[in-house]
């Protein structure tokens, strides 16, 4: 088993040296704007952390990232409140990510 | 003969009488220039006698404005009253209609909201070796949300098909049980049956609406190398570092169940076999919004008591890239996940014929996409191109066990998708399949895949 730990560290040392690189390149990609239905995450090298961040940006940048963004108008603002709750706890958003993009949501629901 | 009388006296009288009368008539006549003069005196009489009625008519329209302005102005107060009591109606009825709205709102807040989502997916497979056939299958969700922290989360998934036995069936599991509570900005727990948080397909990739080919990786389909809903209890959340995030995920889960007769895991451990509990995380390093690292790993007792007691270790990396190129003007997403499963050694054979070898499984898949999503052409911005590279390793042993058990398989997938709208897809894609002893099934595959 030891062996195996060992060979599974080093695939993983070399997996984060890949990503780290890809993201390094990545970052110097530039931004391009949005498509309706596509998966669009503008480029830059923006943190990822929240603070100061729209829930406009936020839900096109954490919902884009796995699948394509859904129109605001595909729930209504009750059903918007329940999914962006499933989708904290399914997706890893913090509290405040919740919040911007629920209001962000249920305002451009109406 | 008589001499006639003379005329001659009334010829003069009548002269006369004529001459007196013009003479008369001359004297009574008007000169031009008196005519001019009445003419003049007329004119300015008229003048005079137009003015005195102007004069006179003026005081009646003053007053018949002054009656108008006067009307004017009273409808003016009138409408102004009228509008007041209108506002006024208008404000109470707004207020009123606020209350009712606050109320429900809190009603709602302290109630149940409900959301109905999922995704179904019908498709065709035509593969070598077998029989072509269609399919269908759907996997609704229910979401209750009660209160602002508490969910309560059930998935099903409904299909058709065939049993070992060749007879037709519908199945129906559940695969999602779950109760989640948001403790605060950054932790959240539950329990049940949820999605294990074991690298990062099931959780995230799973659904035909997000899954961009047909059929799953090899690790992650049925028989595959990774869990995907288990019972137990989760801790999870996220955590601001620096300029990055981590997100992490901890659970207990009732853990694998090892198959006493070949050696591989299975995830379906719904009543545990064991009183052994297995433990497992993840952790996930965002270190710009496009791009996701993870590792997972998960480790307990997999064996039954029946069974000498064997542990198994598994762990997985996984890598999600996603962002708009704008000199390729699309969209570019890369995927790759690795499991590797590691067994402790156990005996699988008989007493008259053990069988033992090193049980080591690893698997996974590297996937990229492409879609033009930025060209000005309406259909080649709906289309989509991918590539995926699986594979999965098993020991040699183990094809001694059985005629299905390779030793490895891999597979070439290239497939093209045209998005009907951001969660609905028709997905056309072809699949080289490598086996090391046994002949490849390859297939031709379509699917309509749609979220809900």
């Amino acid at each position: 088993m030891a062996i195996s730990i060992f060979r599974s560290l080093i695939v993983l040392g070399a997996f984060a040296a890949t990503c780290s690189l890809a993201a390094i390149v990545g970052c110097q990609a530039t931004a391009t704007t949005a498509t309706a239905g596509a998966t669009t995450i503008p480029a830059g090298t923006a943190p990822a952390v929240v603070s100061g961040k729209s829930g406009a940006q936020i839900w096109s940048e954490n919902c884009g990232r796995c699948h394509n963004i859904r129109s605001p108008s595909s729930y209504n603002a009750v059903q918007w409140e329940v999914a962006v709750h499933d989708m904290r706890v399914r997706a890893n958003l913090t509290g405040e990510e919740q919040r911007k993009v629920t209001e962000f949501l249920k305002a451009a629901a109406q | 003969m008589p001499k006639p009388r003379s005329r001659t006296p009334l010829r003069v009288a009548a002269i006369l009488l004529a001459i007196s009368a013009g003479a008369a008539y001359a004297q009574e006549a008007v000169s031009r220039e008196d005519y001019d003069k009445l003419k003049k005196e007329v004119e300015q009489m008229r003048q005079e006698l137009a003015e005195i009625k102007k004069a006179k008519a003026a005081p009646a329209a003053s007053d018949e404005v002054a009656a108008l302005r006067k009307e004017v102005a009273d409808l003016r107060k009138s409408k102004e009253e009228q509008q007041k009591e209108d506002d006024e109606a208008h404000e109470e009825l707004f207020k009123a209609v606020k209350e009712i709205q606050a109320k429900a709102n809190a009603n709602a807040a302290a109630g149940t909201k409900f959301l109905i989502t999922g995704d179904a997916a019908i498709g065709f497979t035509g593969q070598r070796g077998t029989d072509s056939t269609f399919s269908a299958g759907v996997a609704p969700r229910f979401l209750w949300l009660i209160g602002d922290n508490l969910e309560f989360d059930a998935g099903f998934d409904i299909n058709i098909g065939r049993d070992d036995g060749g007879s037709n069936q519908t199945t129906f599991d559940l695969t999602i049980a779950s109760a989640s509570y948001i403790v605060n900005d950054y932790l959240v727990v539950g329990g049940g049956l949820f999605v294990v948080p074991f690298a990062a397909y099931h959780r995230d990739f799973d659904p035909p609406w997000i899954n961009k080919l047909p059929d799953d990786p090899l690790v992650f389909s049925d028989g595959g190398l990774a869990p995907g809903s288990a019972l137990g209890v989760f801790v999870s959340g996220t955590i601001p570092v620096g300029p990055t995030r981590v997100n992490y995920s901890v659970y207990a889960i009732n853990g694998p169940e090892l198959n006493t007769t070949d050696g591989s895991l299975g995830f379906d451990n719904f009543t545990d076999q064991n009183n052994n509990k297995a433990i497992g995380g993840r952790i996930g390093w965002v270190p710009i919004p496009q791009m996701e690292v993870g590792y997972s790993i998960m480790c307990g007792r997999a064996s039954p008591d029946t069974f000498a007691s064997t542990n198994a270790l598994l762990q997985a990396v996984d890598f999600n890239y996603t962002r708009d190129v704008d000199w390729l003007m699309g969209n570019v997403s890369l995927r790759a996940e690795w499991v590797f499963s590691h067994v402790d050694r156990a005996d699988y054979g008989t007493p008259d014929a053990p069988l033992t070898f090193r049980n080591d499984r690893n698997g996974g898949y590297v996937q990229a996409s492409y879609r033009p999503s930025h060209v000005s052409n309406k259909y080649a911005r709906n289309l989509e191109f991918i590539f995926r590279y699986d594979r999965m390793d098993v020991p040699t042993e183990v094809s001694a066990l059985g005629p299905g058990l390779s030793g490895w398989e891999q597979r070439y997938t290239y497939g093209v998708d045209y998005w009907l709208d951001a969660r609905s897809v028709l997905k056309v894609a072809y699949e080289c399949d490598e086996k090391g002893n046994a002949p490849g099934a390859s297939q031709f595959m379509f699917q309509f895949g749609l979220g809900f």
